[in-house]
């Protein structure tokens, strides 16, 4: 029987305690650890509500998510597809509370940097402001071993988007019944994966 | 009809092999009670989930943590999950014991897995019949290909196989619709290996019973890719697209579901059965139903299960355990290990539609007049080659909106191959009752205790360093084997427990499928197996299913059952 590779869930694997976490990201930022009290208020703002649908922890997800796959000349964001729901109900629902933990870790850590470097939390930062950060982040991620929150955030904002209706209609080539097959069909500007 | 609970043949069982019983014995004029442990589903109105978008589930495809927590078994595999898990049993329901580990993915409902199945179809060889004889394995099958090739041609006009021509005397072909197509990869690489090899070794399109022009009424497979979640379209075969329609068009059939068969009704002085005892699974209600001839179609190991149940006040073991067979000589395919690599080039092309088969390369180890490997018989391959889907971008570094529309567009070309090898039929791997543990209706439920040995192992080396070699070979680069690891059952192939074989005191079953105690009760499932071949069996139960429901009905004709 054949498997679905787009359901396939990708293997994450090791431990990394919430401290672990803020420490890498605040050394990946450059900046010095921070203040237990900031972390607290943040804490309370991110990491407490996984799958109550918060809608400031939304937000918090849709700015991430829309950071990483935002809306472009041809196709919406992340945000508009509303990824950031889904990646709380995927983390509530279908995620270990290792992983859980491991992400609240990092929305503390990563709204504690945003605020100190920006004095502002990564949801309210700009968009140019966001993407760098992120960008540090993706390459903490791709450096770690183990565990790493951005790699649950970015495979669930991919997953969210590109299997949302605007991600399979607008950015993909969403065929509901092909009806035909072609083994060899010519690329052209306006190609797209098949959905 | 005297008795409203008297038929002429009853079917246990709605699966492959069970929809063709009902099919051949309607047709052939017979009142059939055909008999389903679970629920109804109807064609097309009870396929809930094939129309929807993917955004329509809440968690895109994926098995949620209550469900992993409910589902031990199922959820090591892709059986768990979120797209069609109304078709998949439940563990807690339906628990069995592991002696040793053993995946048991099951479809308890009209249709069986006909609804779920891989749908790869693939004709037996004459080599195939004869190994267990020539290499004194097991025992001998009752049959040769002979016996069987007019069926395989009768099964396959019906069901429908796309594939193409080959003319392989190690893979024969079957009566095709047209093939489906490889696509530009797959056929460079195949012309590469045909050159390569000299011939020797052919990468062609997985035959499958997915049909590619309108049939039998069917509308042609519209290249969706969700056959699993049961085709609007009836493009694949299946009990509920294929043999229940035209059985239910006869006026002879009887369809009975939430009917477990808790034992054969055995008559010891005419030796014969009787009929079948059902416990209705809603009701908790038994009912005894009367036939000249029973059709044993529960797949391989509740077959064996309701005979162990059956006539025990003569063999305490159950009906067809006199052999000392019964229950042994369990296998399946083992497989989870293959090699795959990249492939440079083609950029301008992609491919349009999800054709729902790969390639296959058919078995070229210890064949006829081959220098021989450290292992008996073989195994063939299963791939495909695609282009990379937006998940790349997990891996890969990227922020941002271009790095979105790179992902949208194809990725890189890719090629991958799974290997399917035969696993002998060792008498050691057995089912057995175990009394100690009960089902939701107070069954006792199966013990397996089941592994692969010392000749699979030494095969799946094969299976490994042949695929990276192929692939390299062809030109594919950055190979990489792989061995993900496999227990039995995974294949979703159960084969064996209650063999054919030539005399009663080797075999449960006679050439004609018959248990030799009784011989109106018909084994036609994978329990009917003496052995596995390397390719998947589906085909092979349909064949003798048909030609085990002609020679019943023309042994009823004649007044011998």
């Amino acid at each position: 029987m054949e498997k679905n590779s787009t359901y396939r869930e990708i293997a994450l694997g090791g431990e990394m305690s919430r401290r672990a976490a803020v420490q890498r990201l605040a050394l990946v930022l450059g900046g010095t650890l921070i203040a237990p009290s900031i972390l607290m208020e943040s804490c309370a703002r991110a990491a407490n509500s996984v799958g109550t649908g918060d809608p400031e922890r939304i937000a918090f997800l849709n700015a991430i998510a829309d950071t990483i796959l935002p809306k472009t000349a041809s196709s919406g964001g992340a945000a508009d597809a509303n990824v950031g729901a889904f990646i709380d109900l995927m983390l509530a629902d279908c995620y270990s509370q290792e992983h859980r933990d491991a992400v609240n870790a990092g929305l503390v850590a990563l709204d504690a940097a945003a605020d100190e470097a920006n004095g502002s939390p990564f949801a309210e930062a700009s968009a140019f402001y966001r993407e760098d950060i992120l960008k540090k982040v993706d390459q903490a991620r791709r450096e770690a071993q183990g565990l790493h929150y951005f790699a649950v955030l970015k495979e669930l904002t991919l997953l969210g988007y590109f299997t949302s209706e605007i991600g399979c209609t607008e950015a993909l080539d969403y065929q509901p019944v092909p009806g035909r097959y072609d083994g060899a069909a010519p690329v052209t500007e306006e190609t797209r994966l098949m959905a | 009809m005297a008795n409203a609970n008297e038929y002429d043949a009853i079917v246990v069982g709605s699966g492959i092999s069970g929809g063709w019983a009902a099919k051949e014995l309607t047709e052939k004029g017979l009142k059939v009670l055909m008999l389903e442990r679970g629920r109804d589903v109807k064609h097309v109105t009870d396929y809930p989930t094939t129309n929807m978008d993917p955004w329509e589930f809440p968690h895109r495809g994926r098995a949620t943590n209550q469900q992993k927590e409910d589902n031990p078994v199922l959820r090591r595999d892709y059986p768990l999950n979120e797209i069609n898990p109304h078709f998949w049993v439940q563990d807690k329901e339906c628990p069995y014991t592991e002696v040793k580990r053993f995946d048991w993915y099951r479809g308890y409902h009209v249709g069986g897995r006909s609804l779920m199945w891989g749908r790869q179809t693939y004709r037996w060889s004459a080599m195939d019949f004869e190994a267990n004889a020539q290499e004194g394995i097991a025992t001998p099958w009752p049959i040769g290909y002979n016996d069987i090739a007019p069926w395989y041609s009768y099964a396959e006009k019906w069901a429908g196989i796309q594939g193409s021509y080959e003319g392989l005397p190690q893979l024969p072909d079957s009566e095709f619709l047209p093939a489906m197509e490889l696509n530009i990869v797959e056929k460079d690489v195949a012309d590469r290996l045909r050159k390569h090899y000299n011939e020797a070794r052919r990468l062609i399109i997985g035959r499958s019973a997915n049909i590619t022009v309108p049939h039998t009424g069917r509308v042609n497979c519209q290249y969706r890719d969700k056959c699993w979640l049961g085709c609007p379209f009836g493009g694949y075969f299946s009990t509920q697209s294929s043999t229940l329609p035209p059985a239910m068009a006869t006026g002879n059939l009887t369809l009975r579901p939430f009917s477990i068969v808790t034992r054969i009704l055995y008559d010891k002085d005419s030796k014969k059965a009787t009929g079948v005892e059902v416990l209705d699974a809603e009701t908790n209600q038994t009912y005894e139903y009367k036939a000249k001839i029973v059709f044993l179609n529960a797949s391989a190991l509740n077959s064996t299960w309701v005979l162990f149940n059956s006539a025990t006040d003569v063999w305490e073991g159950g009906l067809g355990s006199a052999s000392g067979q019964l229950g042994h000589n369990l296998m399946d395919h083992h497989f989870r290990v293959g090699a795959g690599g990249s492939v440079e080039g083609y950029e301008d092309k992609y491919y349009f539609g999800k054709r729902p088969t790969g390639f296959y390369i058919p078995r070229f180890r210890n064949l006829p007049g081959q220098e021989s490997r450290d292992y008996l018989r073989g195994f063939g391959y299963q791939g495909g080659a695609s282009r990379a889907g937006w998940s790349r971008g997990v891996a890969e570094l990227g922020i941002g909106g271009q790095f979105k529309d790179d992902l949208s567009r194809p990725g890189d070309w890719s090629i991958g191959m799974t290997a399917f090898g035969e696993v002998l039929p060792y008498h050691e791997n057995k089912v057995t009752l175990d009394r100690s543990k009960t089902d939701k209706w107070g069954l006792p439920v199966l013990a397996i205790d089941a592994e692969i040995r010392d000749n699979e192992k030494k095969m799946r080396v094969d299976m490994a360093n042949d695929a990276a070699e192929m692939l390299e070979a062809c030109g594919v680069k950055n190979v990489n084997t792989y061995d993900s690891d496999y227990a039995l059952g995974m294949g979703i192939h159960e084969m064996g427990t209650a063999r054919m074989g030539t005399d009663p005191s080797n075999s449960v079953l006679n050439k004609n499928n018959q248990i030799w105690d009784a011989p109106n009760v018909f084994v036609t499932d994978g329990a009917c197996m003496t052995s596995a071949a390397a390719v998947n069996p589906s085909l092979t139960y349909m064949a003798l299913t048909a030609r085990a429901a002609n020679y019943a009905v023309e042994e009823l004709k004649k007044g011998n059952l």
